[in-house]
């Protein structure tokens, strides 16, 4: 490899590792929650390219923590952005009115309900799920942004983060 | 052998629940609701009330419209000459007007036309702000303006205790030979075309009702109605919705083309939890002898408690039936009581949910769409027969249920929370001591139009699997009281009597091994982690920002096993 190529590879690596974090993110200062136990990674029979993750997450911040769904993102080590969706509702449901119609706006109750927002006080617990698609020939998923922090998503056990690229 | 069979399955089962709490108390996921608006609504009193019987007697008043004397001359002679002597008296243009000058007991005879109802349409003065209102109104509102959100309009109850007063067992009836001579259309202006609210013993029969907003016909608080030989299709939602009503039924009906469900029996009558009411009636709601199909549900009921649905054939939907538990604001939650018994389940693999539809539905506002062109309201998982999703103490039994490529039936648990119960200790009070007893399955009956559901004969065509179950087993708490007060010790979800074609085995997921038989294996049990983890990516499904959820399979159509 000749010396720019070298740079920028380097400079490559730095800027997913500011963007992805690379994992690493249980050391984010910004972090306001962190896992409980180890959460669990399925693969639907049907959907080999889509994860499905659940676990318990911690509020070690001190303060309240208030959660939306919508804001949820998953990243690749690469810092990449992956289709996803996240919910905090315990089991599938659905909502009273179609989602295209009815208020537009809902109480924070019925949002909890349904699991798009969750409230988390400090030193309580919650669950979440989160679901993502990668891509084909892509890397692993790594990371799960909730807005103000993210949580590192453990690697598969038989696939090394990067194995794809 | 049978007794051998029993022990191992349930050194099996127990093996299994053992296994499952294991899971649980290692903390693998730790436990943390078709569905419809309105206002605050009640059960009838299930010992007043009865099934309502058609009359051929009584006061009645006469609708026809400009042209039923030519659309007489089409009809055969003997229903002609009663047309033609029924148009001699006619003296109504709108169904509505005949209603507001009618008492208790009177028949609405409609001649053959096609009724719209333009005058109702535009608001009377002072309805303005309601005219315009599409959200949940008051009882009063509705007395207040009728029409508002209702093309027609029985309302029973005129002094607030929500028993019918006035207009009590009105009967409207088409006189044609057929559904189709008589056509109801409130031309996508209206939610409801038909809404009979308190209206006790109100029968509807032999018309044609469709382009609702909501529902084509809508029984509401009712206690005593009967919908009878009706067709409805192309409703934005729902063809026949009953809602906190008792003693009613649904019956040789065709529901088709809804965007959520063909027939909605929901919030059906909860107080009798299996047990007769003063009638000896068990089931509060009956559907019977109707076809429900090209829906997103053929039939579904949110809390659809109380309700026997038998001899019907429940086809060509993306799911077939589903009842469950998982929508707030519905009275009589969870669901629980109801029973299926001799339908044809078959052929539910329509798929709403691709591409193609997705844009279609995302780019073609309502007014504009094709009305064979389905859009649907929620999300099921496409190729599946008959869903309880957190339901208690069902019958399917005596079924045909075949060719569903993803699952004949699937039973899950729905955590009580998920409908907005806040007593933590109610948290696994679904699904339990649901029977599936004497289905066949996999096999298309020989002439679907005579069956006999005492066997299982046919021609081979399978569902994906047959039996589903995500391996919960709830705790009986008795609904009406603070925490888990367990009411049962020898009942559980069980199996027997199950059928596959031609004499072989059925499938299952778990294995038969695992599936307890009747009376079941009462022991509660958390279930399989993984399977109920897969159902949860479904629930963030939208039409629009997310058609496609990663994770959730349920928009696939099944390869055709």
């Amino acid at each position: 490899m000749d010396a720019p190529r070298l740079v920028l590879a380097v400079l490559l690596v730095a800027l997913a590792g500011l963007a992805g974090g690379c994992g690493s993110d249980g050391d984010d200062a910004r972090n306001q929650l962190d896992w409980v136990d180890t959460p669990n990674v399925i693969v639907p029979p049907a959907l080999k390219s889509d994860r499905i993750l659940r676990g318990d997450v911690r509020n070690d911040s001190g303060d309240p923590v208030r959660l939306e769904a919508s804001k949820v993102r998953v990243y690749d080590a690469r810092g990449r952005r992956l289709k996803a969706s996240a919910t905090f509702a315990a089991g599938y449901l659905h909502s009273l009115y179609p989602p295209t119609r009815g208020p537009k706006t809902l109480p924070d109750t019925e949002l909890e309900r349904l699991g798009r927002i969750a409230k988390i006080e400090a030193g309580d617990t919650g669950q979440i799920t989160v679901s993502w698609r990668e891509r084909p020939g892509g890397g692993a998923a790594a990371r799960i942004d909730y807005g103000s922090g993210s949580l590192r998503i453990p690697p598969e056990p038989d696939r090394r983060p990067d194995e794809d690229y | 052998m049978a007794d051998s069979r029993q022990a191992l399955r349930t050194v099996v089962v127990m093996a299994a629940l053992v296994a499952g709490l294991v899971a649980l108390m290692a903390g693998a996921f730790p436990a943390g609701a078709g569905a419809h608006a309105e206002r605050a609504t009640f059960f009838p009193d299930p010992d007043l009330g009865d099934f309502p019987e058609y009359r051929t007697d009584g006061a009645k008043r006469i609708v026809c419209k400009e042209d039923t004397r030519s659309r007489i001359k089409e009809l055969p002679s003997e229903v002609r000459r009663y047309n033609q002597k029924l148009l001699a008296k006619c003296r109504y243009r709108s169904i509505q007007t005949a209603i507001n000058q009618s008492g208790n007991d009177t028949r609405i005879l409609v001649l053959p036309g096609v009724y719209e109802e333009h005058r109702y349409r535009t608001p009377p003065p002072g309805c303005e702000a309601l005219y315009q209102n599409t959200g949940a109104l008051s009882y009063e509102q509705h007395r207040q303006c009728p029409n508002a959100q209702n093309l027609i309009a029985v309302l029973g109850d005129t002094n607030g205790d929500r028993i019918c007063d006035a207009k009590c067992n009105i009967q409207i009836e088409g006189t044609g030979e057929s559904p189709e001579d008589v056509l109801i259309s409130g031309e996508r202006s209206k939610l409801n075309v038909i809404r009979a609210d308190r209206a006790d013993g109100v029968y509807l029969k032999n018309f044609a009702v469709e382009f609702s907003d909501f529902n084509n016909i809508y029984v509401l608080e009712t206690n005593g109605f009967r919908v009878d030989t009706i067709n409805s299709r192309y409703s934005r939602e729902y063809g026949v919705l009953s809602f906190a009503s008792d003693h009613g039924i649904y019956e040789h009906c065709d529901a088709s083309y809804s965007g959520d469900s063909g027939v909605y029996p929901g919030s059906g009558p909860n107080a009798r939890h299996g047990q007769p009411d003063a009638h000896g009636h068990v089931y509060g709601i009956i559907i019977r002898n109707c076809k429900s199909h090209h829906n997103t549900i053929g039939m579904s009921g949110t809390a659809g408690n109380g309700t026997w649905a038998h001899d019907n054939e429940f086809h060509h939907n993306s799911t077939g039936v589903t009842t469950d538990s998982f929508a707030g604001g519905h009275p009589g939650m969870p669901q629980d009581n109801s029973k299926w018994s001799r339908n044809q389940i078959y052929s539910n693999n329509v798929n709403l949910f691709d591409d193609e539809r997705d844009a279609y539905c995302r780019e073609t506002p309502w007014e504009e769409r094709d009305p064979e062109k389905v859009c649907p309201t929620f999300q099921v998982p496409v190729g599946t027969g008959i869903l309880i999703a957190g339901g208690n103490d069902n019958v399917v039994e005596e079924n045909y249920i075949y060719d569903n490529w993803r699952r004949g039936t699937m039973l899950h648990w729905v955590p009580a929370a998920l409908r907005g119960e806040t007593d933590e200790a109610k948290n696994y009070d679904t699904s339990t001591n649901n029977q599936y007893v004497r289905n066949c399955m996999g096999t298309r009956p020989f002439d679907p139009d005579n069956v006999d559901f005492s066997v299982c004969e046919g021609l081979q065509d399978a569902n994906g699997v047959d039996f589903w179950w995500d391996e919960e087993e709830g705790q009986d708490c008795i609904e009406e009281q603070p925490g888990c007060v367990e009411d049962d010790s020898e009942r559980g979800n069980c199996w027997t009597g199950n059928r596959g074609f031609d004499g072989q085995p059925y499938s299952s997921d778990p294995p038969d091994l695992l599936l307890p038989v009747c009376p079941g294996l009462d022991v509660f049990r958390p279930g399989n982690t993984v399977k109920q983890a897969t159902l949860v990516p479904c629930a963030t499904w939208h039409p629009v920002d997310n058609p496609d959820p990663p994770g959730c399979d349920w928009f696939t159509t099944p390869t055709e096993p």
